[in-house]
């Protein structure tokens, strides 16, 4: 599947309401080890949710100034969480269902700063 | 030692290069008018350009890649191609009004028509970024347009009444038939003629053509700090010829020759000589600059190479880019429009285009994955905020504005 | 933290990124796309695209202001050879460094 098709795809919880979109992929670098040696994969580890329809995060999910633009971003963006890929029951072609509900998200914010 | 000098030439070379035919006839045409009653536009613009040019400088100096570079990355592909049109079809058009500039300054030299000249001043600029060093050609065409520095010599020779100026410069309000609106149409055409945007984009695209490193952000300030602020100065010697000449008498400033007359005035034919090669110059390196932001633009955009530090062929497109461009000035000149008009035009869409511009250039210096140490501070924060709000008003009134004033008239 | 190390995010530290030859440092085009194998376990990118051009994996060496790749089969220069073969080569000059 392609990152642009992923990228504002709405995400629901089990009973079919719309929770937010898809606004990025978070990726860590500790996948499989490739045969022939090189550097390890990037794994999927989550996905980045944000309330509303926008989708541009223009990088204020990490806090960087200017304070203004990362205010007016995150007003335009609603509620930020982070999706683990554990909790995700499958992806089809309209949506991203959750297996939970909405209360169980994590705000983005709660993870390491990175 | 070297350092030293290639610090004082970057000085030099950005006072000479600050200074284009927009620069020029916005400037000439301001004084004729308004007399200094514009000076502060000047100087609100001469901060603007040092605080972004500085922030491009910075990103290039610590990350590698120049400003344009980046502003797919930071905005997203769509957004980015809104920034690209507007940026590139703004840089095309001063392009074209550099070319005119050079044509007109070689009709004012030699009596023959400026369209003889407009073809071959395009191949002429053509054949000095196929050829040319870069280096060479921003040295060489920067300290040649320093002889500019006669409009301030030629102000002085003309003896005027400097508290008439200083009393026009600290009532910055219309007077006589003028209204608020062309006061306030000027004042954007000015602003836009301080901070055109292919002058980021040439200046950090430079950079990366010069190679420059961390080890080069004392260079870089300097250029911008000292370099800048003493075109300004240029650029209000230039409005003060025209004030003390025209505006007593009620004459609007139309052709470039009305532009340099006060030299000639002041300092008879040397003057002239001098001010002709100074227009020359001025006028080709913007020429030089704006071919090559064309190219810089979109090729940064999609990826492809560019850059005067590889051969042409393995920057293909990006060379054709700048043919395209140049033939796209030949035509448009050869239509008989006036290339005076045509600048007068690319300032006010200049600075139309200046937030979409200057926007993700903020955003991008203040990103510790590109500036790692080296992000804004929050002066510049507060400071690049405000100038953001004052494009953005800039931005919304131009069209209005020159609707409203027939663009000016 | 800077992007060489160990976490990113898809869509600002890979998309619209600048492509690179670690081995020439020649600019190759933007990231225009990333794959994303979600069937595999665990789910990993398995390749950029760019243009019409699949770059797999590991091909990708470094991940930072630009991304480094190793080119191996992938023509990322169609664009520019076609150009250069039709139009500038024929310009005398082009191969020559500037002065």
């Amino acid at each position: 599947m392609r990152l642009n098709e992923l990228l504002g795809r709405s995400v629901v919880d089990r009973h079919g309401e719309r929770i937010g979109g898809v606004a990025d992929v978070r990726l860590v670098q500790d996948g499989p080890l490739p045969a022939g040696g090189g550097q390890a994969a990037l794994r999927v580890d989550g996905l980045i949710v944000v309330e509303r329809r926008a989708t541009q995060l223009f990088g204020y999910e990490r806090h960087v100034g200017p304070a203004l633009l990362r205010a007016l971003v995150h007003s335009r963006l609603g509620e930020v969480w982070y999706l683990p890929w554990g909790d995700i029951e499958r992806i089809t072609d309209q949506a991203v269902e959750l297996s939970a509900g909405r209360a169980e998200l994590r705000p983005l914010e709660e993870m390491a700063r990175y | 030692m070297k350092k030293v000098f290639a610090v004082t030439l970057g000085i030099l070379t950005a006072i000479g290069g600050f200074v284009d035919i927009g620069d020029l006839v916005t400037n000439a045409l301001v004084g004729a008018r308004f007399g200094m009653r514009l000076s502060w536009v000047v100087v609100l613009g001469v901060i603007g350009i040092c605080l972004y040019a500085d922030m491009s400088g910075r990103i290039v100096a610590v990350s590698g890649r120049p400003v344009f570079d980046l502003i797919r990355e930071r905005l997203g592909r769509r957004t980015g191609l809104v920034a690209l049109i507007a940026s590139f079809l703004v840089t095309l058009l001063t392009l074209i009004a550099e070319i005119g500039g050079v044509a007109l300054a070689f009709e004012l030299a030699s009596g023959v028509n400026y369209l003889l000249w407009a073809p071959l001043a395009a191949l002429a600029v053509w054949l000095v970024i196929w050829r040319v060093k870069f280096s060479k050609l921003e040295t060489v065409f920067g300290l040649m347009g320093l002889l500019l520095i006669v409009f301030a010599v030629a102000l002085w020779k003309l003896g005027p009444d400097w508290g008439q100026l200083v009393h026009q410069a600290t009532n910055p309000h219309p007077t006589g038939h003028e209204t608020w609106a062309t006061y306030a149409y000027y004042a954007i055409a000015l602003f836009g003629a301080a901070m055109t945007p292919y002058e980021v984009f040439f200046f950090s695209s430079g950079g990366v053509e010069e190679k420059w490193t961390r080890r080069d952000l004392v260079t870089e300030r300097s250029n911008v700090f000292i370099g800048f602020p003493l075109g300004g100065l240029l650029s209000l010697a230039i409005a003060g010829c025209a004030a003390v000449l025209y505006l007593p008498v009620g004459i609007q400033v139309e052709t470039l020759g009305q532009v340099t007359l006060p030299v000639a005035v002041a300092l008879g034919k040397l003057g002239l000589a001098i001010v002709l090669i100074g227009v020359f110059a001025a006028t080709f390196g913007a020429a030089l600059e704006t071919s090559l932001s064309c190219g810089y633009t979109i090729a940064q955009y999609f990826g492809w190479q560019w850059g005067k530090f590889v051969r042409p062929r393995q920057a293909s497109r990006f060379h054709l880019v700048m043919i395209i461009c140049l033939l796209l000035a030949i035509l448009t000149l050869m239509t008989m429009v006036d290339p005076v008009l045509v600048t007068e035009y690319s300032v006010v869409f200049a600075a139309m285009a200046l937030p979409l511009t200057y926007l993700p250039i903020l955003i991008i210096a203040n990103d510790p994955d590109y500036l790692r140490d080296q992000v804004n501070g929050r002066v510049r924060n507060v400071l690049g905020l405000i100038y953001l709000g004052l494009l953005l008003v800039a931005s919304i009134a131009a069209i209005p504005l020159m609707i409203i004033t027939k663009a000016g008239r | 933290m800077t992007v060489a190390g160990k976490v990113l995010h898809a869509q600002l530290h890979l998309l619209n990124r600048q492509l690179i030859d670690q081995a020439t440092g020649a600019l190759l085009g933007k990231v225009d796309d990333i794959e994303l194998d979600l069937q595999a376990d665990p789910p990993v990118v398995s390749a950029l695209i760019s243009g019409r051009e699949r770059i797999p994996a590991l091909q990708v060496m470094e991940i930072d202001t630009a991304v480094k790749i190793v080119p191996g089969e992938v023509n990322l220069t169609r664009g520019d050879d076609w150009v250069e073969r039709h139009i500038i080569d024929k310009i005398p000059g082009a191969g020559h460094a500037p002065e």
